[in-house]
């Protein structure tokens, strides 16, 4: 889908860069929206200030695990992937069985310090194949309810202090699964669209008449215009009034989009305003086709760039690390055997990372099954690790006040000792 | 060409009717355009014109609209020329697709062929961040209107099997033994069937299986062709479709298949699903799902019969205020009521150019994943999307942005008679914005906004620009605006 065309999709990012930049200093209000693009940031505010952070990486598209955490150790994988391969000798941070693909270098540092671990073989008990569907699950994570409420915002909910805000998305105006529901939730496109227009300058004139127009308005509407207005007059501000960080993060494509979600995340977690979650959405995996190679094409530049962002955000937090925890999802892995386009379809199975603070790093977690004809599960790798026990281990040792089965309703929670 | 109208003052009123057919089944109420709706004889009359766009006299900003983007009509290898030489990359000819686009929104008379074309836009719907479907995106998009009011069997057929798609969901690459799985899965999960069909993943392989073979002479002609060395060969079985598949030529059964999967009850329900939350509710009930299933399945899957059945509907008729309006639709239904004038457009940062970046979604078509932009509330009312829409209103009100290559309407030309009270101008100014009567809550707000007092005396001298913002973004940033 996003990747038949690697030879030329590069340039033209390039030059859409270029074009994008020259919009931004024609518009104000245009430059969220766009620079974020495709990459979703929504951040929660509901505990106190001074709380812990979990950031949310949702690697959109489906991920090849098996092309991030590398089971160089397993001869089922160069059988499968005659061309796609990361060779053995290549990867880092190996061990007998696991290596990090090569292009991950950026990250070595915080993996050699401890800061950085790996799940393999971890995803929904049942497959699911769907883009759609999947990550929807994935992110409701509460199977057979017919309710709409994801994870994240069950976990903000059970919070046992709230701040005006409850949730708020940045980057894109759509609220992901994960924060809907009943603990209010915010979508904005930038940092700058947290007030309203006006606010600063004219507050006698703003905020009188949206409180006329949606005070009472019971319409499908007026629960989010109301929240607006509290959002402007209150953490809106202070996030406003907090510097933008002048950390150096990468900004060649495909890095842009995510090293700005992850700035704006810094500039967040520095303001303070309570922020319990933040969640970034970086797509780009389905790579049915353009792949390439562990050299280059269309996984070793978007792992590179995912790599290179990441470690630019960690570097930026500096001391505040030590409240902040990442950890990625997706919605699958991905088939283990190439395709007759040298790329993979959809599978089940994938690999988790997690960064950060309480994370006991420099190790590979989980139980692999294997990638001989007789463990794979309709060509796929087999979960062995629900992904909410790593979720949840993460809520249960940062946010002990959370209960987790609250948030992950029917879980029989059992952690893998990730975080201390 | 349309006949101009003249309007005279104090403006008409819609009724709820009038509003929800221009709102829901148009890109937006004007006051010209329900001058229009009347002339015709009413809401009903008025929409079975629109349901022969061709006979619906056009307006002379879409023609020109039309020339402003002559070249999206440049053939394949043209367009793919023209990429490689840099005189227009790939991806500037798709934005250059959703500014057309978004300049059709607000300028055509027919403005439920624009509408249907943003609704099926979607169901089949093709990102205009791919950029190799550039070269087939226009033919895609004219081709998406030739069946908007036609049936969606032959829609289904001529989307599945165009280049665009070909190039979008990697059909294109599918090779003899190993198909690609990519498009074979979205036409049952998203063009048609849907998930509730209880498909299994064998089905979806042969459904891939079928599709392969439709390619795509990239890189040297660039036209479409059929290669049945790409097309893998074998029994086929999808939920109740059979094909020994022996032959090498593998197209009679892809479009007996398409066909097939057309016709089948879980598409009837989940197109009158989607077509029922998109002009309706949210949460449209059983029977008029059922109801719009079974137009669908009678009327040989005729989509103008579909959008008879919901203008019939009480359920339709009584939903005023269950939809929010998309960013985009926000931004366009308020350049309608603004009466912002674009000017062909002669360079960077014109508006016709530039007026994606202002309206706070992605740009048009450019959704980045093929399930199209969401049709549901909850994706587009959140408070973030609340502050955004705020700040569009009082650029579009004031003229702020963009500028260049546009005109504004200035805060004297609103006021409609020689003086009257500041009370007697918000009421005009509601009714020429938003199609309402006045209220004591709106002129709350607009005293609010602009300090004002309600019986001020207001001239065209003492109603600055600055002003207008202010009045603007006040009453656009309402639920009466901002919900339909």
């Amino acid at each position: 889908m996003t990747d038949c065309c690697n030879d030329y999709n590069r340039q033209a990012e390039l030059s859409r860069r270029g074009f994008l930049k020259g919009l931004t200093a024609v518009g104000a209000g245009l430059a969220a929206t766009q620079l974020f693009g495709e990459t979703l940031l929504q951040a929660s505010y509901a505990a106190p200030s001074g709380g812990n952070t979990m950031v949310v990486l949702s690697l959109r598209g489906g991920i090849d695990g098996l092309g991030v955490v590398v089971p160089h150790g397993d001869p089922g994988y160069y059988a499968a992937r005659p061309n796609t391969a990361v060779p053995a000798p290549s990867t880092l941070a190996a061990n007998a069985l696991f290596g990090l693909h090569p292009a991950m270098s950026a990250l070595l540092p915080y993996w050699n310090s401890g800061e950085l671990a790996a799940v393999q073989a971890v995803g929904m008990q049942v497959p699911n194949r769907s883009h759609f569907s999947a990550i929807e699950e994935v992110e409701d994570a509460h199977p057979g309810s017919q309710a709409r409420i994801g994870w994240v915002n069950r976990m903000i909910g059970a919070a046992t202090t709230h701040t005006p805000l409850d949730a708020v998305q940045l980057g894109d105006q759509i609220l992901p699964t994960a924060l809907t529901g009943p603990a209010s939730a915010l979508a904005a496109d930038g940092l700058d669209d947290l007030m309203l227009p006006g606010a600063k300058s004219d507050p006698s004139r703003i905020y009188p008449s949206m409180n006329a127009a949606w005070s009472s308005d019971s319409g499908p509407l007026g629960r989010s215009a109301r929240e607006a207005i509290a959002v402007s007059s209150g953490p809106g501000a202070k996030v406003n009034n907090t510097a933008v960080s002048s950390a150096p993060y990468p900004t060649d494509w495909p890095s842009t989009e995510l090293s700005n979600a992850f700035k704006s995340a810094a500039r967040i977690i520095r303001a303070d305003v309570g922020c319990d979650v933040i969640a970034i959405d970086y797509g780009g995996w389905d790579m049915h086709s353009g792949y390439g190679t562990v050299a280059s094409g269309s996984m070793e530049t978007y792992v590179r760039g995912f790599a290179n962002s990441l470690a630019a955000f960690l570097g930026d937090l500096g001391p505040m690390r030590s409240k902040v925890t990442v950890v990625t999802i997706s919605e699958f892995g991905r088939r283990v055997a190439e395709n007759g386009n040298r790329g993979f379809d959809h599978g089940w199975a994938n690999m988790m990372l997690l960064a950060g603070a309480g994370v006991k790093g420099g190790q590979y977690y989980g139980t692999w099954p294997g990638l001989g004809a007789s463990a794979l599960a309709e060509g796929d790798l087999q979960v062995t690790t629900d992904y909410r026990n790593v979720l949840g281990e993460v809520i249960t040792k940062r946010f002990p006040d959370r209960s987790i089965s609250e948030v992950f309703p029917g879980l029989s929670y059992a952690p893998l000792g990730l975080l201390t | 060409m349309a006949e101009p109208i003249t309007l005279s003052y104090p403006l008409a009123l819609p009724d709820v009717k009038a509003r929800l057919f221009l709102n829901r089944f148009g890109t937006g109420y004007t006051p010209v355009a329900l001058a229009r709706m009347s002339a015709h004889g009413g809401p009903d009359q008025w929409l079975e014109a629109q349901l022969s766009p061709e006979s619906v006299p056009e307006s002379p900003k879409a023609a020109a609209i039309d020339n402003w983007f002559g070249h999206l009509r440049n053939s394949p290898s043209q367009i793919a020329a023209d990429h490689k030489n840099s005189v227009r990359k790939y991806w500037e000819h798709n934005f250059d697709l959703s500014n057309w686009m978004l300049m059709r929104r607000i300028y055509s008379e027919r403005i439920v062929l624009e509408q249907m074309a943003t609704f099926l836009g979607n169901v089949l719907h093709i990102s205009s961040h791919e950029d190799s479907t550039a070269p087939y995106r226009f033919d895609y998009e004219q081709m998406i209107r030739k069946h908007a009011f036609g049936r969606f069997e032959d829609l289904l057929v001529e989307a599945s099997l165009h280049p665009a798609m070909r190039m979008y969901l990697d059909n294109r690459l599918s090779v003899k033994g190993k198909p690609n799985e990519n498009q074979g899965r979205e036409l049952l999960e998203l063009h048609s069937v849907s998930r509730a069909a209880q498909y299994t993943e064998a089905m979806v392989l042969d459904s891939a299986k079928i599709l392969s073979g439709y390619t795509v002479d990239w890189g040297k002609t660039y036209n479409p062709y059929y290669d049945p060395n790409k097309h893998t060969t074998g029994p086929v079985s999808v939920l109740g479709f059979t094909d020994p598949n022996a032959a090498a030529d593998g197209q009679a059964m892809t479009i007996r298949y398409l066909k097939y999967l057309a016709n089948h009850p879980s598409t009837a329900q989940t197109l009158a699903r989607r077509m029922a939350i998109f002009f309706v509710s949210d949460q449209p009930s059983a029977d008029l799902v059922n109801l719009l299933a079974q137009t669908y399945s009678s009327s040989g899957t005729s989509l103008k019969a579909m959008l008879r059945a919901i203008a019939s509907s009480p359920e339709f008729l009584n939903s005023e205020g269950s939809k929010v309006r998309s960013p985009a639709a926000d931004f366009i239904a308020g350049a309608r009521v603004l009466g912002t004038d674009a000017k062909e457009p002669t360079g960077d940062g014109a508006y016709a150019y530039s007026a994606q970046w202002a309206h706070g979604e992605l740009p048009l078509g450019y959704w980045p994943r093929p399930d199209g932009a969401p049709l549901r509330n909850d994706a587009w009312a959140s408070p973030g999307r609340v502050l955004r829409s705020c700040g569009v209103h009082q650029d579009q009100a004031g003229g702020y942005w963009p500028t260049k290559d546009v005109t504004y309407r200035k805060a004297a030309s609103w006021v409609p008679t020689a003086s009257l009270t500041f009370q007697d101008l918000v009421s005009h100014l509601c009714r020429a914005w938003l199609g309402r009567d006045i209220t004591p809550r709106l002129l709350t707000i607009a005293t609010e906004a602009t300090k004002i007092p309600a019986t001020r005396t207001m001239t065209t001298a003492n109603f600055p620009d600055w002003q207008l913002a202010y009045l603007g973004q006040a009453l656009l940033s309402t639920p009466e605006h901002m919900t339909t």
